[in-house]
Parts: structure tokens; C-alpha cells; sequence
């Protein structure tokens, strides 16, 4: 139970004949539907948030496509969300005793952290996991459920404030954002002002392969390296992410195209075409652990793969020894133009102790405990002091170093938030195209 | 005909309460209980079974025949059957009869093939233990019972790290120089799927064949055998035609599930090359916007399941009822 | 209970065993194997051989799991040397690496016993006052309820899962996702175990021993509870420990059903750790639970042989159901 985030589990979608009916009904009726609906199903039974709140609508932002219930943020198109309420004011003294929950995906903290925190302000702890996003939504969306801090991504910031299910953040608890963290964060286009949200973990999406099996050389010559995990010398050992919009990401990065967030219909069908083709070239398998636990075991040659489970795997080999270590390679595209996130810490509105939360929250903006979280979960925090040369050459609480210096590709900085190309909300109808194709893929339809 | 029924009824209407109630009285041999006695024993389970069996199932029709939130995707059921709406319906049901079908036929293949080895072996060790086990009877039936004491999922996962590239399968066939380089079972092999589900449900095939066989009147396979009968059609023309009925609830009672089993298969797999019914609905289940076409795949699989069900009920009750 | 069949079609059998018996000689004496083939007496050496492969390839999984619990690396898939760290834990591992320290697995261990244990108080007496009821009570209602509850048997659970997470979710909201939630779905999928193994039993008894007592001047719940329940004992305690060894291996319904990381039993994190990180102290905790399974039947077993003295004991059929 060491380990990175158990990341989400699979999605589906509908059919795509379904998708051009179901974007219709949503941009024709999103005002009125939930008139009609609520005329229809019982008192009690309406969903929370089903439309935008306010008269003003949840934030402000250049790019809002018709039919959706909020602005879409977009590098070149921030969004200044609205503050459905004030912060909790500053000076408030810490809930004493208290039991700090925290709703996070699963093995994605490293329980010293959260313990280290607990001793200093004489609080316990309870950690709840969920697999994936749309189970934390639906959970937290029945309001039974009351957590102190929820670790969410960025593709779901608008409808989580949009059905006011996190609360606005008072700056004056959490100084370290200011003082350590990338500059990029200081003023996060999907938050202008970072109302409602920290940063967590930063992580670029490459490819993970076996170097004794693939020299470096061989993937970094290749014109598209992209195209190895198609490469039946590896037929039975390539693998993608359990993860829709990872893994539609690569196959469109594949072909050329470089929106990630791209609602284009033939761009989709093609990314599809190729995930099918996967199939049966190399019989390739979509799984959560697949590169830092399946590359160790010998299940897999090359996966697609997260830096950080990349940066984690060197826990999983048979024997903690450097021979093993250097077995396990990480390629990101060398512009740096390719598929870069970053993970949110936010506070949920209904959170039991907001003072409480909002000193964790600073907590994990410190170097020392950000990079202890690093040392064991393999995720980059994006700390302004953890730049190449001090990762590379410093040892992590493992006393191995950071980053091995053949896995430099792994390292995210300040500037790949520039140069990068993130995964980021679409509308629920786009999104709904997107789990189309990713449904069609798992079924193994053309 | 109508006279008949006049009859009876002028028959009721002449008879005093009182009169019945001993009348029913005599044919309970003279034992007296309150109308209300035996129903209330049974208003709980009913209770129960409506509130939280039907229920629920009337949900997932409502779920069915509804639509979703425009924000959130999730489902917004429809509870009046006025109000509701066959569009979601149809276009699942287009997937259901059309992506779909070879993920559907590839389950049938699988739980076909799966319960026919199941009940080879299934019958095989059963009727060896129930006709030869003599003195260690009680040791083998410790045996046939004990995958039930450890979970499932950990039986899978312990066939899981026996197949890995590393693990002893490989080592055991490289040793016996039986394959040059290790196998990779676990890369969506159909073989290992179906070995998996085998593995899986068998122990609930051999039970009951056992139970059954065990209670084969010996007598009856004696007197084939000193007919000097060779064994072989003793079974074919004895013991094989008395337990049809075993034989085919027990396949009914491993076939049911393996039509939902979603976790063999991702465990031992994961490939959309094996991808099998349960899959589609445990992914449908964990995926917004797919409430729809979840309830739609519950209220497929229950039709699809239907016969098979209702003839294991028939079956039950009329061996309840003969006894 | 499909053994009534058998006797059913006992005479029709019978006609057709002379007609086998003239074939014994001919093609024998020739060939050995024939012969062999043919002997009725011969040993049943394929069916031992084949008896025999079964329960190795059926055991030995499961105990090279087992053994690797006691595992000194990370590995669950290769033994590395001896040592007890993923049990009782170890300063080379994560603290919340191993079974006992692992405030994780150990919540999961207490959900798994707390489920069964409930469900199964709750299962029980609902499926017994069930089938007295039913089988009792002659009309058409009870048909109805009787065709409900072998329906919840038959239905395959991932059917019931998805309906009663949406049940759940949708329409009963006031019950919370979580250990209420599991109990009542686990309890309706149970309570058609004891019914079954209760109304097989009740339909032996037959009515004369209530009926005598109520002669005797007994009143009926005094009949149901000093007669009919005690003749029922061994029903009634195979039900128990049946339900509780089939919900503590339950998975489907009970991971859709989940709260939250507290409420989520050893086959729901066993399920997980498979998917993500999977370490030896997953196989002490499964280890654990059928030692704890294994002590509660051979209590139910104990308690059922002292209860049935002197009783013609139908054991293991009445078990297997």
C-alpha cells in the first residue's frame, strides 16, 4: 500500500450517434430543464447545482461555448470565478481536537506528512479514497459525506463551484503558496486569484519503458515516439492509462493534434481508430498500475505514463539496487510541448473544521513537506527550491536521489506550464464525446 | 357450469361464520389459529422484499425511462410511468443490439465453455468423492468445501502472481523446458479468463452435484455392476440419466453469475480483447452520464437471464412442493 | 432436495438395466484394455487421478498465497525468505504497511466481520419467519412473496448491486451510502438462504408436533416457540453460519455500496490493491479471514452435532442446501 494515486478507474461513453441528441438537449434546455425535470420527479429528488447558480453565472471567462453551465478555462482564456460566499475570515484560532478528513485519491499522500501535521496541531486524521472523479462528485454531491480537504483535477473546478461544493480560500492561512510555489500558481489561469483552489502535484504524460530492452537512443530517435507503443516488438508488453482523457490524449498527441480539450468530431474518430487499431497491433491493455508496478514485474515494456508513477516505480523492483533502478526509463516530448496537469487541493464547502483544512493546506506548500510527500509517492510538488540540479543531486527521505539523473525528462518546470498542453474541463456534452470514444475503445469497437 | 358456481356460492353464503371456521378447524386437525397468525410471520420478509427488492428494481426503470442532469450527467430517474421518456432507452438499447453484440456473444462463449469444463470436472470429482471416497469422505468433502473459507478475489489474486512473467507458472514451465521465454498470461489471454472463471465457480458446481449424488440410491448401481454392466454404461444408463436435474441446476446456479463477473476478468486480464457483459456494466457504473445505459444493461441482462431463472425457481419449488 | 427426483424416476430405470447385461463377454476377451474397460470391479483410476489433479490445482494456489503472507520482500509473487513483517509489521516496511498496524486493513477486517455478523443476525430471523409463514399460510399471497424471495436467490448479485446503489442514490437518499447501506442490501440477498434450507426442513416436520402440543393446551406462539422452532435448530444454525461465510467473502454488492475508505470490507481492499499495489500483508489479511471463517464453522458444525444427537442428521445436505 505504498503508492501513487490508484488513479481513475475507467469512464464510458455513449454511443456518437447519441452525443449530437444529447449536446441539442443540453444546449437547448440547460435553463429548462431543470424547470421540467423538477416538475416531474419528486420534491427532494432534484439533483444539487442542476443549472447555473446566480444570476451572474459562477465566474467570468472569454471562453464559454453555448450549452455550457459555466465559462471553460483555457490558457489563453483564464477564468475569474465568483465567490458564492465570503472566505472564512482570517485570525480564527485552529478547531482544537478535531478529526481532519481528507477525501483524496488512493495511496497519493504520504501518511508521514499527514501525521507530522497531526502532532504539531494535536488533530487526528481520517483518510477516504475515491477511484476516480465521478465517484468523489457523486459522494460529496449527496452532502452526507463532510470532508476537510478534497483533491480534485482541474477538468471538474467549474462544476464543482458551479453546484458549490468547495469554498473560497482565505489567503491570510496559507502564506506558503506565496512564498514557495511556481510562479505560475501565484495567479493559475483555471483560477484566477486562486479563489477556490492550491496546487498539489505537477506531472507531465510520457511514455515509461524498459532501458535495458529500449535503449534511450533507439525511442529518442524515433520521429514519433509515440508510435512505440504501437510497435509489435512489444506485442502483449504496451500498455495505456485506465484514464479517458490521458490516454485519448496520447492517441491524438500521436496524430499530430495538439488540443487536448478538442471537440472536434474527426479528431476524436481518428484518436479512437488508433486506440482500436492498439488492440489488435500490439493487444494493448489499459490499466491504473501498470508502469509502476506492471514494468517492474515484467508485465509491460513500454507504458504510457505518468512522470510520477515513472519517478515512484524504483520502490517496485524484486531488489533495491541500482541495477534494477536503471531499468526503468521516462520520455517526455524533448520540445516540452506535450500533455502537462497539475492536481488541486481544495476545501469543501460543507468542511467540518475550514481552519483546520486551510492549515494543511499551507502545510503541504512548505518545501520540507511537500518534498517528503514527494519522496514517497513520486509526484512532484511544484516548489520554487526543487529546481533540476537540486532534484537530481539531492537524496529524497529514501536516501535515493530525487529524480535519477537518466530520468531528467521527468522533471516538470515553471516554464513546460508555458510551453505545455493541459487536460482541462470541456462541456458535459464534449465530455460526453469523449467517453464515447473511450467506451467504443474498451468494447474493442472499430 | 354457472350452476356450479351458484351452488358454491349459495353453499358460502348459507354456512354461519361459525360453522367455517370449525369446518377449517376439523381440517387442521383440530389446531386453532388466528386468521392473522401465519401471515404475520411471513409480513416482514414481504416487507422486506418489496421495500428493498422490487423497489429498487422499479429504480432502475425509472432510470431507464429518465434522463440526466445537464451539469452533472448523473441520472435524473423518472418515478411516473406518464412522464416517462423511451429515448435514452432506445439509444442504449441500439447499443445493446449493436456495439455491443460481440462483447455479448464473446460472454456467452466464455460462460458456455467455462460451465461445460466446470461440470466435467465438477461431475468427475463429485461422483469419485460421493461412490469411492469410503473412509476419507470427510476429508475430501474438507477439501471440496475449503475455497469457500478464503475469499474470492484472493483466490484470483493468488492465480494473478502465479502468472505473472515471473512467477512460478513460468519458472515451472521454463524448468520442464516446456517454453523458451515466459508466457505472458495475464496480456488478455482468452484462456486465462476462462481457466479464471473456471477456477472461480466450481466449487459451487461440485457441491451440489455431490450433495446429489451422494444421496443416489447405491443400491441401484450395484445391481447394474453384478449385472456385470461395465461401469462406463452403468453411468451412462443409470447414473447419468437420474441426475439431469442436478446437473442442470447446478449449471444454473455458475452460470448466473459468471454473466456478471466484471473482477475475473480485469484482474486477470484487463484487455478490451476480453472484455466480457459485466464489464460493460461495472464500467457503465463507474462513469458519469452512463446511469442510462447501466439500468438499460441491468434490465438486458435480467430478460436475457429470465428463463434460466425462472426454470431453477420451477425447479426448487417443485421439488419442495413433491417431498 | 433434487434428490426426490431420483426415487421419482427409480422404476423407470429399472427396465432398461436387463437389457445391458448380455454385452458383458465378447469384444473383453480379446483385448485387455477392453476388458479392463469393462470390468465392473476395476478401480477408478482416472476419476482418483482426475479427483486428485482437481483438488491440487484447486488447494495449492491458495496455499502458496498463504505461504507467502510470511514473505521478507515485497514480492507476492515470488518467496524471498522467511519473516513475519506483513503481519505484525517491521521497521524496514511502511508502518501502515503490515496487517496489524495497517489502521487500513484493519478497518477493513472489522467491516468484513461487522457486515457478516449483522447480516446474518438480521438475515436469519427474517428467512425463518418467513418460510414458517409461507409454508404454513396456504393461499395465493404467500405464492406471490414466496416467487420474490427465490427470485432474490437466482438473480446474479451484480443485478442487485446496481439496483440498490440506485435505490440508494435516488430515491431512499436518507440512507447513507455506508455500512446501513450494505447491511440492508446484504440482508435481502441473504435472507433467501435460510428460507430455502428452513422451508426444506419445516417440509420433513410436518405439522403434527405443534398441532399435538396445541391438543396439549399449548397456545400457538407457545407451540411455534417450545416445538416448532428447537425441531428447526439445525436449520436454523446452518443458515447462520452459511450467510455469514457467503457475506464475508461478498464483494459486488458491498463495494457499490461503500462509503468510503471505513466501510470498505477485505474483498473490496483486496480487489483494490490488486488494481493498484499489492504487497503480502493483503495476503495475511486474507489468511486471517479464513482462519476466522474456518473457527466459525467448525463452531456451527460443533454446535449443529450436539444440537442434532440422537436426530437422524441430514448434515451436509441440509448445509449445502
Amino acid at each position: 500500500m505504498a503508492h501513487p494515486r490508484e488513479r481513475r478507474v475507467p469512464p464510458k461513453g455513449l454511443s456518437r450517434r447519441d452525443f449530437l441528441r444529447r449536446s441539442a438537449v443540453a444546449a437547448a434546455a440547460t435553463p429548462s430543464l431543470a424547470a421540467i425535470l423538477a416538475a416531474c420527479t419528486k420534491p427532494g429528488t432534484q439533483p444539487v447545482g442542476s443549472g447555473p447558480s446566480g444570476s451572474s453565472g459562477p465566474g467570468t471567462g472569454k471562453f464559454w461555448p453555448a450549452g455550457s453551465p459555466y465559462p471553460l478555462a483555457r490558457q489563453d482564456a483564464p477564468v475569474k470565478w465568483n465567490l458564492w460566499q465570503d472566505p472564512i475570515p482570517s485570525g480564527n484560532p485552529i478547531e482544537k481536537g478535531a478529526t481532519l478528513q481528507i477525501y483524496n485519491w488512493a495511496d497519493y499522500i504520504n501518511l508521514a506528512v499527514v501525521k507530522k501535521f497531526c502532532q504539531h496541531y494535536n488533530c487526528n486524521y481520517q483518510i477516504t479514497t475515491f477511484n476516480n472523479t465521478d465517484e468523489a462528485l457523486a459522494k460529496m454531491r449527496t452532502g452526507q459525506l463532510k470532508f476537510d480537504v478534497f483533491f480534485p483535477t482541474i477538468d471538474i473546478l467549474g462544476k464543482l463551484i458551479t453546484a458549490k461544493l468547495i469554498q473560497p480560500l482565505q489567503h491570510s492561512y496559507v502564506p506558503h503558496l506565496v512564498s514557495d510555489v511556481f510562479e505560475t500558481f501565484q495567479n493559475p489561469f483555471y483560477d484566477q486569484g486562486w479563489r477556490y483552489t492550491v496546487p498539489y502535484t505537477i506531472y507531465t504524460t510520457g511514455i515509461a519503458y524498459r532501458r535495458d530492452i529500449i535503449p534511450d537512443a533507439t525511442i529518442n530517435g524515433m520521429s514519433n515516439p509515440w508510435e512505440i507503443l504501437a510497435d509489435p516488438a512489444y506485442k502483449g508488453k504496451s500498455g495505456i492509462y485506465d484514464d479517458y482523457r490521458s490516454s485519448i490524449s496520447m492517441a491524438l498527441l500521436k496524430n499530430g493534434i495538439k488540443d487536448l480539450n478538442t471537440t472536434s468530431e474527426k479528431d476524436l474518430s481518428a484518436a479512437q481508430a488508433y486506440l482500436t487499431d492498439l488492440i489488435s497491433a500490439v493487444n494493448i491493455r489499459a490499466d491504473i498500475n501498470g508502469v509502476y508496478i506492471g514494468i517492474p514485474k515484467g508485465n509491460y515494456d513500454v507504458h504510457l505514463s505518468w512522470s510520477g508513477d515513472a519517478i515512484g516505480a524504483y520502490n517496485y523492483w524484486p531488489k533495491s539496487t541500482y541495477a534494477y533502478y536503471q531499468k526503468i526509463g521516462y520520455w517526455y516530448p524533448s520540445d516540452r510541448v506535450g500533455d502537462v496537469n497539475n492536481d488541486l487541493i481544495t476545501i469543501p464547502a460543507n468542511a467540518p473544521h475550514p481552519v483546520l483544512a486551510h492549515a494543511f493546506l499551507d502545510w503541504l506548500m512548505t518545501y520540507d513537506m511537500a518534498m517528503l510527500n514527494f519522496s514517497w509517492n513520486g509526484y512532484q510538488p511544484p516548489q520554487r527550491q526543487a529546481d533540476v540540479a537540486t532534484l537530481t543531486t539531492t537524496n529524497n527521505a529514501y536516501g535515493v536521489p530525487y529524480i535519477f539523473p537518466w530520468m531528467k525528462e521527468a522533471i516538470v518546470t515553471d516554464s513546460d506550464f508555458k510551453t505545455g498542453l493541459l487536460e482541462l474541463e470541456l462541456t458535459p456534452a464534449t465530455d460526453q464525446l469523449w467517453h464515447n470514444v473511450w467506451q467504443a475503445f474498451q468494447a474493442g469497437v472499430k | 357450469m354457472s350452476g356450479r358456481r351458484f351452488k358454491r356460492v349459495s353453499s358460502k353464503t348459507a354456512e354461519t361464520r361459525k360453522e367455517a371456521r370449525a369446518r377449517k378447524r376439523a381440517q387442521r386437525g383440530g389446531a386453532w389459529y388466528p386468521r392473522w397468525y401465519w401471515p404475520s410471520f411471513a409480513a416482514p420478509g414481504t416487507l422486506w422484499m418489496l421495500v428493498l427488492f422490487l423497489l429498487p428494481f422499479y429504480v432502475v426503470v425509472s432510470i431507464a425511462f429518465g434522463t440526466v442532469d445537464p451539469i452533472f450527467q448523473s441520472p435524473l430517474p423518472v418515478y411516473e410511468p406518464w412522464w416517462w421518456t423511451s429515448k435514452y432507452l432506445t439509444e442504449e438499447w441500439h447499443l445493446v443490439t449493436g456495439e455491443f453484440v460481440p462483447v455479448e456473444v464473446r460472454t456467452l462463449v466464455y460462460v458456455v465453455i467455462a460451465s461445460a469444463i466446470c461440470l466435467v470436472i465438477a461431475y468427475a470429482v463429485a461422483y469419485y468423492v460421493a461412490r469411492y471416497g469410503g473412509k476419507r469422505k470427510g476429508l475430501f468433502l474438507g477439501l471440496l468445501v475449503a475455497p469457500f473459507f478464503i475469499s474470492y478475489l484472493m483466490r484470483m489474486l493468488s492465480w494473478v502472481e502465479l502468472l505473472q512473467p515471473a512467477g512460478y507458472v513460468n519458472k515451472l514451465l521454463q524448468f520442464l523446458h516446456l517454453t523458451p521465454h515466459p508466457i505472458n498470461w495475464l496480456a488478455g489471454v482468452p484462456f486465462t479468463v476462462v481457466m479464471g472463471l473456471v477456477y472461480g465457480y466450481i466449487p459451487y458446481m461440485i457441491l451440489p452435484l455431490f450433495g446429489f449424488l451422494d444421496r443416489v440410491d447405491s443400491s441401484l448401481l450395484e445391481a447394474g455392476r453384478d449385472l456385470g454392466a461395465s461401469p462406463m454404461r452403468t453411468f451412462l444408463r443409470v447414473t447419468l440419466p437420474l441426475s439431469k436435474p442436478a446437473i442442470l441446476a447446478s449449471l444454473v446456479i455458475v452460470t448466473l453469475p459468471m454473466f456478471g463477473d466484471y473482477y475475473t476478468n480485469n484482474l486477470l486480464s484487463g484487455s478490451p480483447k476480453t472484455l466480457m457483459f459485466g464489464n460493460l456494466l461495472d464500467n457503465a457504473m463507474e462513469s458519469t452520464g452512463q446511469g442510462p445505459q447501466a439500468a438499460v444493461l441491468v434490465l438486458f441482462l435480467t430478460f436475457f437471464l429470465l428463463i434460466p431463472m425462472l426454470y431453477y425457481m420451477r425447479e426448487t419449488a417443485r421439488a419442495a412442493g413433491e417431498r | 432436495m433434487s434428490q426426490d427426483t431420483a426415487t421419482e424416476r427409480e422404476p423407470e430405470t429399472e427396465p432398461s438395466a436387463p437389457g445391458v447385461i448380455p454385452s458383458g463377454e465378447p469384444a473383453g476377451v480379446r483385448n485387455p484394455i477392453g476388458r479392463w474397460f469393462r470390468d465392473p470391479w476395476r478401480k477408478p483410476h482416472i476419476l482418483a487421478t482426475v479427483t486428485w489433479v482437481y483438488l491440487a490445482w484447486s488447494i495449492l494456489p491458495v496455499a502458496i498465497a498463504i505461504a507467502l503472507s510470511f514473505n521478507a520482500g515485497r514480492s507476492n509473487a515470488v518467496w524471498q525468505g522467511f519473516s513475519l513483517q506483513w503481519w505484525f509489521g517491521h521497521p524496514s516496511i511502511a508502518p501502515e504497511g503490515s496487517l496489524f498496524v495497517s489502521p487500513e486493513l484493519h478497518a477493513a477486517l472489522i467491516q468484513s466481520l461487522r457486515l457478516s455478523f449483522l447480516t446474518m443476525i438480521l438475515a436469519v430471523p427474517l428467512g425463518v419467519a418467513f418460510a414458517i409463514g409461507i409454508d404454513r399460510w396456504h393461499g395465493r399471497p404467500p405464492g406471490g412473496a414466496n416467487f420474490l424471495m427465490l427470485f432474490s436467490f437466482v438473480m446474479p448479485e451484480i443485478i442487485i448491486g446496481i439496483s440498490m446503489f440506485m435505490v440508494f442514490t435516488f430515491l431512499l437518499k436518507f440512507i447513507q451510502l455506508g455500512t446501513t447501506a450494505q447491511i440492508l442490501a446484504l440482508v435481502t440477498y441473504q435472507a433467501s438462504y435460510p428460507v430455502i434450507i428452513v422451508r426444506a426442513r419445516l417440509l420433513s416436520i410436518g405439522r403434527e408436533y405443534e398441532e399435538a402440543a396445541m391438543d396439549l393446551g399449548a397456545s400457538p406462539t407457545r407451540a411455534v416457540w417450545r416445538v416448532l422452532i428447537p425441531l428447526l435448530y439445525p436449520a436454523i444454525l446452518a443458515s447462520f453460519v452459511l450467510v455469514f461465510a457467503d457475506t464475508i467473502d461478498d464483494f459486488i454488492t458491498v463495494r457499490y455500496l461503500s462509503g468510503g475508505e471505513s466501510t470498505e470490507p477485505l474483498s473490496v481492499k483486496i480487489y483494490n490493491f490488486t488494481r493498484g499495489t499489492p504487497t503480502p500483508a493483503v495476503n495475511a489479511a486474507a489468511t486471517f479471514m479464513l482462519i476466522s471463517t474456518t473457527v466459525i464453522a467448525l463452531l456451527g458444525f460443533w454446535l449443529y452435532r450436539r444440537i442434532t444427537r440422537g436426530q437422524k442428521v441430514e448434515g451436509v445436505a441440509d448445509m449445502l442446501g
